[in-house]
């Protein structure tokens, strides 16, 4: 057989050929399976799928020791005969689970609807965190889900409990591109909360001042977080394929500018990469973890990076 | 002004860049982007300069475009007019005379310093147009700006006067023609001898163009005796002898040579008195003429005003036509009268054979160069229609209709009445209507004088012309040309019962002149002036070459058809080859050249009081002044824009090309 018996996740994917599950992992393929839960799903059965049934990163319902009870503690879990014999609430965890609190901070600020292919980067990033959140509600993880712009837009607290994914995937596919970016302030309410640490992962094109960024996270690994920034690009973002001069709209500000190939080609790719290390730089002098990951890629380097700080706090 | 304003169409090609830069930019179109927050806002002005090498590029490809296809339609630049020019610049049209009176000892070269000085005093900014006028005008130089006349003096240098005629109402009516269009105000410089012989009848043909201004510039000289060859020809009277006629108005004053060479040997020459006064004839027997044609060439000393009409030529040829004359009695009037007539002629020798109606069946037509029937009517059928044949086929007919009148008239057709007749010769018909214009009539002294007892009323078939019609409307004399011969037919009798014609001078000259129209080229030698039209009948497709007498091939006015038409420039024997045999053509000078009194100061006065310029002060504008072809500067700056689009357009593609790769 193709995995261990005691992998639900595996042994739902016995069914589906190898391409097919791996072709799940593409944005394009994702797209057409229309609810983020298909699309969460499939995409997190396909990417066990690629890491060969590894037990490290599997999930396993073998019963590994007793917690007590926290708010938000899906109530599932308690273990009755337990609060029965001691009057107290515990609950059952299991080998692979490490209680750890996801929370997505997902950007939807109007530069995330840019995208030159089929999916936009907003549509990508809901993918992605509902990846995340199918992944962590598969080890009992509580998850959940804040979405800002320049501004905190909506809140969904992280939570275990039955239909906290649909909830979740629910709150996801009503994000739509809002106005602009400001990621200091919109998560300003998040470094103030005094809670349970867990995972932060940030979803965003991070189009902001690098020093931005850092007065942003910094608070959160402050307070013990584990932060991942995955930045979300599209490929025309990477490298523009435009052969003649184009007059560009800025979708966050409204603003042109009339752009030559020549600059396209020789300036913009050279400015970028400068962004894009300053970014780097200035998430990793916070202690947080970043991803660039471009919107025509599988979903993979996303999972896994969640899967490897999540394993490592575990 | 274009050359071929057709290849503008090629404009239409503008589109096609338009069109493909159109299509390959899309600057235009806004495209969102994510963020502008990595694109500097000085790329705005890059971005221009790219736009700018964008916008050369279209303007260096459509201008190349435009260059090609306006060089293609030859456009003409205005010609301003150089400085100094002045806005009331002028055509000049400069007319020499070479005339053969032109000729005279002097005049020729005081023409030429006059048309030298004519240009000289020209400014700079007028046009001077050069033409030489003798029996037509002739264009030496078009028109070209007075500052650029060097190709005209050379070509004023090089003319010589001619030999034939000027006559100055053809000039003023060719030089309408010659300052069409022209825009400008016109002066017209005719620099002649002002020969009284070239003034046209009328003094209204020498009225100049309206606008035209006339300088009459006179190099001619006094009135001089002169003598010239004024005919040659044979002797009427004479056998084998040769008549020069000496044409002239004045006594040379001294005695001169004159030379007779037929055929290039001379055959005679005479010493002219001094004192005589032309014209007279000078006779030269020459001895047996052989037959055929022979060119005769009466030559005059030099000694006088003029040489160049001191020489005469003329076509000898001795030619004796046949006349057949057919009647019922070889003895009757009829007969009697028409042979007695017709061997009596002076100027035309004929051989007359006379028949009766019984032999002429057995007679060949085409040996007679007329045939003359009396009482046609006796004639039957057969006789008729080989008579019919005879004409048809380029012979000449004279029919007489008498007693034996039938009702259909032979050879003419038309119907004939019974015979109408007086019994006292008090009530005789009288002709009363003469056309006089037909060569058979025009030696014809006083019709009127005639008495008619009896004619035959007829009524003419189409395309018959009466000449003589009697009083109470009845045709006399008929005439008629079928095929190619010539019918003429007379409706009474040559009988003393039916008229008094045969009694009176004027049937000799008139059967004299019949006799030659009817025989038509059978007995006419032909001559022809220097700067008239000569025609000639040919023989369908034949073709003929002219060389005029120094040799070279003379120019046809058309040689098309069945006609020959040339306009002799030279005097002598002009040779014409054709249809597998040669013959000669004798051209003399006009004698009215020869005549060399001067034009009456009246008449001159009145002349140039004739040309009334108006007054216009139209400024020259650039149309009015010539046209200078550009399409080689187009052509060429063409090519510098061929050079240069290849650099910008490598500089505007780079990045693509770059970005490609």
């Amino acid at each position: 057989m193709c995995c261990d018996k005691s992998s639900i996740v595996c042994c739902r994917l016995e069914v589906m050929s190898a391409a097919t599950r791996n072709s799940l992992l593409l944005p394009s393929a994702l797209a057409a399976l229309g609810t983020l839960e298909l699309v969460a799903r499939s995409a997190v059965e396909g990417f066990f799928h690629g890491l060969h049934r590894s037990r490290r990163f599997g999930f396993s319902q073998e019963f590994a020791e007793y917690r007590a009870y926290a708010e938000g503690d899906d109530p599932r879990h308690v273990d009755w005969n337990v609060y029965a014999r001691t009057d107290r609430t515990y609950i059952r965890r299991y080998e692979g689970e490490t209680n750890t609190r996801l929370l997505v901070a997902l950007d939807a600020s109007a530069s995330m609807g840019y995208g030159s292919g089929p999916v936009t980067k907003l549509r990508y990033a809901q993918y992605l965190a509902a990846a995340l959140g199918y992944m962590a509600t598969q080890q009992h993880d509580p998850v959940g889900l804040m979405v800002f712009d320049r501004q905190l837009r909506s809140w969904l607290p992280p939570s275990s409990r039955a239909g906290s994914l649909g909830a979740l995937l629910q709150a996801l596919d009503a994000v739509q591109p809002g106005e602009s970016t400001d990621i200091q302030t919109a998560l300003q309410p998040l470094a103030g909360q005094q809670g349970q640490r867990g995972l932060v992962a940030l979803i965003s094109d991070l189009y902001c001042d690098p020093e931005a960024l850092t007065r942003a996270v910094r608070p959160l690994a402050q307070r013990g977080h584990d932060v991942m920034v995955f930045q979300v690009l599209d490929r025309q973002e990477m490298s523009p394929d435009w052969d003649e001069s184009v007059m560009l709209q800025d979708l966050e500000s409204g603003e042109q500018r009339e752009v030559s190939p020549d600059y396209l080609t020789k300036v913009y790719p050279v400015r970028l990469q400068a962004h894009l290390e300053s970014l780097r730089d200035a998430v990793a002098s916070t202690g947080a973890q970043h991803t660039l990951v471009v919107t025509d890629e599988r979903l993979d380097s996303a999972l896994r990076r969640y899967l490897q700080l999540r394993q490592r706090r575990g | 002004m274009w050359l071929a304003p057709l290849f503008l169409l090629g404009l239409l090609g503008i589109g096609l860049p338009l069109w493909l830069h159109r299509f390959a930019r899309r600057t235009d179109e806004r495209r969102p982007f994510a963020s502008l927050m990595l694109i500097e806002a000085g790329e705005v002005r890059r971005s221009r300069r790219q736009q700018l090498r964008y916008w050369l590029l279209l303007a260096l490809r459509l201008a190349l475009l435009i260059l090609l296809v306006l060089a293609l339609a030859g456009p003409q630049w205005p010609r301003k007019p150089t400085a100094g020019a002045q806005t009331d610049a002028r055509l000049h049209l400069l007319v020499l005379d070479t005339s053969l009176s032109m000729q005279r000892e002097g005049v020729w070269a005081k023409a030429q310093q006059q048309a030298s000085a004519v240009l000289d005093g020209l400014h700079s900014g007028d046009r001077v147009l050069l033409a030489a006028a003798d029996h037509q005008v002739r264009v030496l130089q078009p028109a070209v700006f007075a500052s650029d006349a060097g190709p005209l003096r050379a070509s004023l240098r090089d003319q010589m006067p001619g030999q034939s005629r000027l006559d100055y109402g053809n000039l003023m009516g060719a030089a309408a023609s010659l300052s069409e269009g022209s825009g400008q105000p016109v002066v017209l410089h005719v620099i002649t001898d002002l020969q009284a012989s070239g003034s046209p009848l009328h003094l209204a043909d020498l009225q100049p163009p309206k606008g035209m201004t006339l300088d009459l510039i006179d190099v001619g000289r006094e009135a001089a005796a002169n003598q010239y060859i004024d005919a040659v020809q044979l002797s009427a009277t004479v056998a084998n002898t040769v008549d020069v006629t000496i044409g002239g108005d004045l006594p040379l004053g001294k005695p001169r040579e004159l030379r007779l060479l037929v055929d290039g040997v001379e055959r005679g020459r005479k010493l002219l008195e001094a004192a005589r006064v032309a014209p007279y004839v000078e006779h030269f027997a020459l001895g047996e003429l052989g037959e055929g044609e022979h060119r005769a060439t009466a030559v005059l000393a030099s000694g006088d005003a003029l040489a160049g009409d001191d020489a005469g030529h003329q076509l000898l040829r001795r030619v004796e036509p046949r006349v057949l004359v057919v009647a019922a009695s070889t003895s009757g009037d009829d007969a009697a009268y028409l042979r007695a007539a017709l061997a009596a002629l002076e100027g035309l020798r004929l051989r007359v054979e006379v028949i009766d109606t019984a032999t002429f069946k057995r007679r060949n037509l085409n040996d007679y160069a007329v045939v003359a029937v009396a009482d046609a009517g006796q004639l039957d059928a057969a006789q008729a229609r080989s008579l019919q044949d005879y004409a048809v086929a380029g012979g000449g007919v004279l029919l007489t209709l008498g007693p034996h009148t039938v009702a259909t008239l032979p050879v003419m057709g038309g119907r004939a009445a019974a015979v109408s007749g007086v019994t006292a010769q008090s009530q005789a018909a009288r002709i009363a209507q003469v056309d006089d214009s037909h060569p058979a009539l025009r030696q014809a002294g006083d019709w009127r004088a005639l008495r008619f007892f009896r004619h035959v009323p007829v009524q003419i078939a189409e395309g018959t012309q009466v000449l003589l019609r009697l009083e109470g409307g009845d045709p006399l004399l008929l005439q008629q040309q079928p095929g190619r011969g010539r019918v003429l037919l007379l409706t009474s009798a040559l009988d003393r019962d039916w008229n008094d014609l045969a009694l009176h001078p004027q049937f000799v000259g008139f059967l004299a002149e019949a006799a030659a129209w009817l025989a038509g080229e059978r007995g006419r030698v032909e001559s022809a002036t220097v700067g008239s039209v000569f025609t000639r009948s040919l023989n369908a497709g034949a073709g003929v070459q002219v060389f005029a007498p120094d040799g070279r091939r003379a120019a046809l006015l058309d040689s098309g058809g069945d006609e020959l038409r040339l306009a002799p420039t030279q005097a002598g024997f002009y040779e014409l080859r054709g249809g597998g045999r040669s013959q000669w053509l004798a051209v003399h000078t006009d004698p009215r050249e020869s005549q060399l009194q001067r034009m009456e100061s009246q008449r001159i006065d009145e002349w140039q009081q004739m040309a009334t310029p108006a007054v216009q002060t139209v400024a020259v504008t650039a149309t009015q002044v010539g046209w200078i072809p550009v399409w080689f500067w187009l052509l060429l700056l063409a090519a510098v824009l061929a050079f240069i689009e290849p650099l910008v357009a490598n500089s505007h593609l780079s990045v693509k090309r770059e970005h490609s790769a």
